[in-house]
């Protein structure tokens, strides 16, 4: 698989977890502002820099999962 | 022995006004007791103010709420308060929670150096989800609560007595129980989108300095 399949595929998985949040959350990232859903999936797609950290939030959580980090004491 | 603190509260987003309703908790259980509290508050939230405030009052701990980035924590309308290589000495002698993005990352390490005792922070952007229909009412907003009750354990663990590490070990473990109350079946599948931010905020907060500082 080349790397170009799989940053889309990865993009595609962040698109679709995002895609389940509520219509009426809004995420604060600091001082880039706040976002609601479609505005997320617009900045993942268009892989900018807002785009680029969720990408690489929710890539943080599935290895967090994979590494046990949510079951550590 | 009561302490002093020193909180800022700048309020001119969303995001600040979340942190500064947020903070006014922390506030309530010092001043419960006995605690010398200077909050400063909106518009008092100004590097001159900080500075002067600091200086005078010489407090145990200092509680930072407001955007930043690694270099710098910001005041009312992202003035800097504490940035590196301009001020960060004058956080010496204390400990500082910096509920700020980033700022553990090169302003935590800096203020160590110049004679913090221990800066609790997070290496990455704090992030947390708001219900927009509570915007208004922060207080009443369930889903900004999972991410500042947490964030809020750690000043409160300092309060008691708990050295900087402990606070941080609390901070964290308050993460990690919303964190497993949203992995159980009664979540629902909306809540769980939450999840990745609270993981994110949960291993990005870092204790740098004296783990064993006291306030």
């Amino acid at each position: 698989m080349s790397e170009d399949t799989l940053d889309e595929d990865i993009k595609q998985l962040v698109v679709a977890r995002l895609r389940s949040l509520p219509p009426d959350r809004e995420i604060s990232i600091g001082a880039d502002g706040s976002f609601k859903k479609e505005e997320l999936i617009r900045h993942v797609e268009e892989e900018d820099s807002v785009g680029r950290k969720m990408i690489e939030i929710e890539m943080s959580f599935l290895r967090a999962l994979k590494e046990g980090v949510l079951y550590d004491e | 022995m009561n302490k002093r603190v020193v909180v800022t509260r700048p309020n001119h987003d969303f995001t600040t006004r979340y942190l500064s309703y947020w903070a006014q908790k922390v506030i309530a259980a010092a001043e419960r007791k006995g605690d010398q509290v200077l909050d400063l508050k909106q518009t008092r939230a100004t590097r001159r103010e900080f500075e002067s405030v600091v200086e005078k009052l010489g407090p145990d701990f200092i509680f930072l709420n407001g955007h930043g980035n690694t270099q710098c924590v910001t005041g009312q309308d992202n003035e800097s308060l504490v940035a590196v290589g301009e001020n960060e000495v004058i956080l010496r002698g204390t400990v500082v929670y910096a509920l700020s993005c980033q700022a553990a990352r090169k302003l935590g390490p800096a203020a160590v150096r110049a004679g913090t005792n221990a800066f609790i922070g997070y290496t990455g952007d704090f992030i947390f989800y708001r219900d927009t229909a509570k915007q208004t009412r922060p207080h009443h907003d369930s889903v900004a609560r999972k991410f500042l009750d947490p964030s809020n354990q750690i000043p409160l663990s300092l309060l008691k007595g708990n050295t900087a590490q402990q606070a941080q070990v609390s901070g964290k473990g308050a993460f990690r129980k919303n964190i497993r109350k949203l992995l159980t079946s009664e979540t629902s599948a909306q809540d769980t989108s939450l999840l990745s931010a609270l993981v994110w905020d949960m291993t990005h907060l870092e204790c740098i300095g004296d783990p064993a500082s006291v306030i």
